[in-house]
């Protein structure tokens, strides 16, 4: 039977914690109190630790840090804004299966986004066995309209967790966050989203995307989303050649579409659960020298004479990067 | 800092140990760099960055195709979902009256930048400590951006720009302190060296005041002089900045550091199928007929092992390169993010020979280096 510290004890993870809350409680230093507490606890069995954070947990008690919630490379966070958070996060650190456990009852409650954001972390974690549970919550923590006004950083991290499922028939609705002109950071947390399943999932969800009418008004959104596609593939091609043929597709639209393919650039930067996969730069060159081929063909062609100007300028952008790779022995 | 930005954006090296460093409180201005000078470090890795609606400044750094500059520079706030300018170009060592023409340099494959900086941009607006924070930018090009060489730097720049025993050294192109026509518009500047421990304003974003720049230098590195190995090192990157030039109320320089994070940021830049290099440093003779090499290479997540060879150049090379010129494996040493390489090799008692170098890794083989030499 494992030994399980209780709060009573003037030493033990459980006293730990209580006074990690007292201090942050009393406004001391929440960085150096937290620092204080990660230390008494890796001193302690995780067994014992769990336990305690478990009991910490189920109380519902919490103390403010005032830090930012800040996600470190791996998922792990760097700081975290309650009491509560840093302890699911080092739980799920801990024991992932115990963690998905205590995860599971945070998202039975209507506790905070950041809360919610770490739990589904913490399943995606201990397996597969949850991913049902991941993708249900997860699309109620970012419906959530009272959340969803003033976002906070762990409701904008949890947008990874769409990414992380492959979540396309969420497009519709990314596309309308896009449009919504109330939240500034919602419009455009789901406007990388949509970028990274692009990225990610490019033939399914760029077809997804020629199905919604607009975004948001925004015709410069559908145009970058559609500058992500590799024209090696027959299917990103295909997709592609009916977004070029597409009435609702002005020139303006067009025109950014030019400006920005083939895009390689991007974000990057520590997410909750997934990882970034950046392409070897001998790929990027072949992509770029396919997509000049293609350019050449689709110039060529009377149905998308009026397209031709845009097009055109795509291909001297691209004729000197292609030039660039030859010079750098990269093609 | 782009040329059309905000005043506050805004933005050294090589040889300038020559340079007597100024104190803070002299106010330490830009000035342009002599033209003599843009061949040598660290001015020869610097250069001019340019999209279609902005320009800023620019280093080589850490691998000969990657570049770092402020995020700023390429992130254009007017469209709010379509902010990132994807035609940039560098202008390796521009140094004249007028801007370079759009066609000529070489144009970035692609950029990688922070995930959370757009968001910064929108909550703190583009102006504030914590999207300063977040403020880098690291493009990569298909081909050598410097002809095949890079400055060296610090890996933890956070604490090189916090400490006054270090000198600071800012390079770039501050162009919006000059109008249209001036001669001085687009000629690499630098400000410094100066004495000055910058103070951690949120996260790794650093300020002095006692020094300025202009709109145009943002990206420019700023180096901290080592005293150790006698170079201008790389330890952030220009990102704001006031100037009394400007009719503001004092000078200061803001300055996103280079630390082991933001480095982290540099490596993601440099794609698995690049092939590893190697650096060849001035050689010291053990004897007439034995030489110590060394140099540089790339970190060890690319190289293996670096191997060199002799090659006499000239009379009778056929017969000594068969006999003496064999590849030999070089030692390796110093810290993960930058490996030093050393061998001691026979060498022609006369006339021309040449060294190269190759690094390995256990995928494939880099570019030979060579550097000719003569006794």
């Amino acid at each position: 039977m494992t030994a399980v510290s209780t709060a009573g004890d003037a030493s033990g993870p459980a006293a730990a914690i209580e006074r990690a809350l007292a201090a942050l409680s009393t406004g001391e230093d929440a960085a150096a109190a937290l620092a204080s507490l990660e230390q008494s606890l890796l001193a302690e069995s995780p067994a014992a630790v769990a336990s305690a954070i478990e009991r910490f947990l189920a109380s519902g008690r919490n103390a403010d840090t005032g830090l930012d919630l800040r996600v470190a490379e791996g998922g792990a966070l760097e700081s975290a804004p309650t009491l509560r958070v840093a302890l699911l996060d080092w739980l799920g650190l801990i024991d992932p299966e115990r963690a998905a456990q205590a995860s599971l009852a945070v998202l039975d409650r209507r506790t905070s986004p950041d809360e919610w954001a770490v739990a589904l972390r913490n399943l995606v974690w201990s397996g597969d066995a949850y991913e049902f549970v991941v993708r249900d919550r997860t699309e109620a923590l970012l419906r959530d309209t009272a959340w969803s006004q003033e976002p906070s950083t762990g409701y904008l991290e949890a947008f990874d967790l769409v990414v992380h499922g492959q979540s396309l028939h969420l497009v519709d609705e990314l596309a309308a966050w896009i449009g919504r002109g109330d939240a500034p950071e919602l419009r455009w947390a789901a406007f990388l989203t949509l970028d990274r399943l692009v990225i990610a999932s490019p033939a399914r969800t760029l077809a997804a995307l020629l199905e919604v009418p607009a975004i948001g008004d925004e015709p410069v959104v559908r145009a970058s989303l559609f500058a992500r596609a590799d024209l090696r593939e027959a299917d990103q091609r295909a997709v592609v050649e009916r977004y070029l043929r597409a009435d609702d597709v002005g020139p303006e639209e067009i025109e950014t579409f030019a400006r920005r393919f083939p895009l390689h650039s991007r974000a990057l930067g520590p997410r909750l659960v997934t990882r970034e996969e950046v392409p070897g730069i001998t790929e990027q060159a072949r992509l770029d020298r396919a997509a000049l081929r293609t350019l050449e063909d689709w110039i060529a062609e009377d149905e998308l004479a009026d397209r031709r100007a845009a097009l055109q300028l795509a291909r001297a952008r691209l004729e000197s990067r292609v030039e660039s790779a030859r010079r750098g022995g990269v093609l | 800092m782009k040329n059309r930005l905000r005043r506050e954006r805004m933005a050294v090296l090589g040889l300038c140990a020559l340079l007597a460093a100024t104190s803070a409180e002299a106010a330490a201005r830009p000035s342009p760099v002599s033209a003599g000078l843009l061949q040598q470090f660290p001015y020869a890795m610097n250069g001019l960055v340019s999209t279609s609606s902005s320009t800023g400044s620019a280093v080589v750094v850490y691998h000969p195709r990657t570049a770092i500059s402020a995020a700023h520079v390429v992130f254009d706030e007017s469209r709010p979902f379509d902010p990132w300018q994807n035609d940039g170009r560098f202008y390796l060592r521009h140094h004249s009256a007028t801007g370079p023409s759009f066609g000529s340099g070489v144009p970035f494959a692609g950029f990688f930048y922070y995930s959370g900086y757009a968001d910064a941009v929108r909550r703190y607006g583009g102006t504030g400590d914590r999207t300063y924070h977040l403020d880098l930018v690291v493009h990569y090009g298909f081909e050598d951006l410097a002809g095949g060489g890079w400055a060296g730097w610090w890996t933890n720049g956070d604490g090189v720009l916090a400490n006054r025993a270090y000198s600071k050294l800012v390079v770039g192109y501050p162009s919006g302190l000059y109008s249209f026509g001036h001669p001085y518009l687009y000629l690499m500047h630098q400000t410094g060296p100066f004495v000055a421990a910058l103070k951690r304003r949120y996260g790794d974003y650093y300020t002095a005041s006692g020094a300025s720049t202009g709109p145009g230098n943002s990206g420019g590195p700023v180096y901290g002089w080592s005293a150790n190995l006698g170079q201008w090192l790389v330890a952030g990157v220009l990102v704001s900045g006031q100037s009394k030039l400007l009719g503001d109320g004092r000078d200061v320089v803001g300055v996103r550091a280079m630390d082991k994070g933001a480095w982290k940021l540099v490596k993601k830049a440099i794609p698995d199928d690049v092939r590893p290099w190697v650096s060849i440093s001035t050689p010291s003779a053990v004897s007439a007929r034995s030489w110590a090499f060394s140099g540089t290479a790339s970190d060890d997540q690319l190289v293996d092992w670096v191997k060199v060879r002799v090659v006499k150049l000239g009379r009778n090379a056929a017969k000594w390169n068969k006999k003496k010129s064999d590849w030999v494996k070089a030692s390796l040493s110093g810290p993960r993010d930058s490996r030093t390489w050393s061998a001691t090799l026979k060498v022609p008692k006369k006339g021309s020979f040449e060294l190269q170098a190759r690094a390995h890794d256990r995928k494939k083989k880099g570019p030979v280096s060579e550097a000719t030499f003569s006794q």
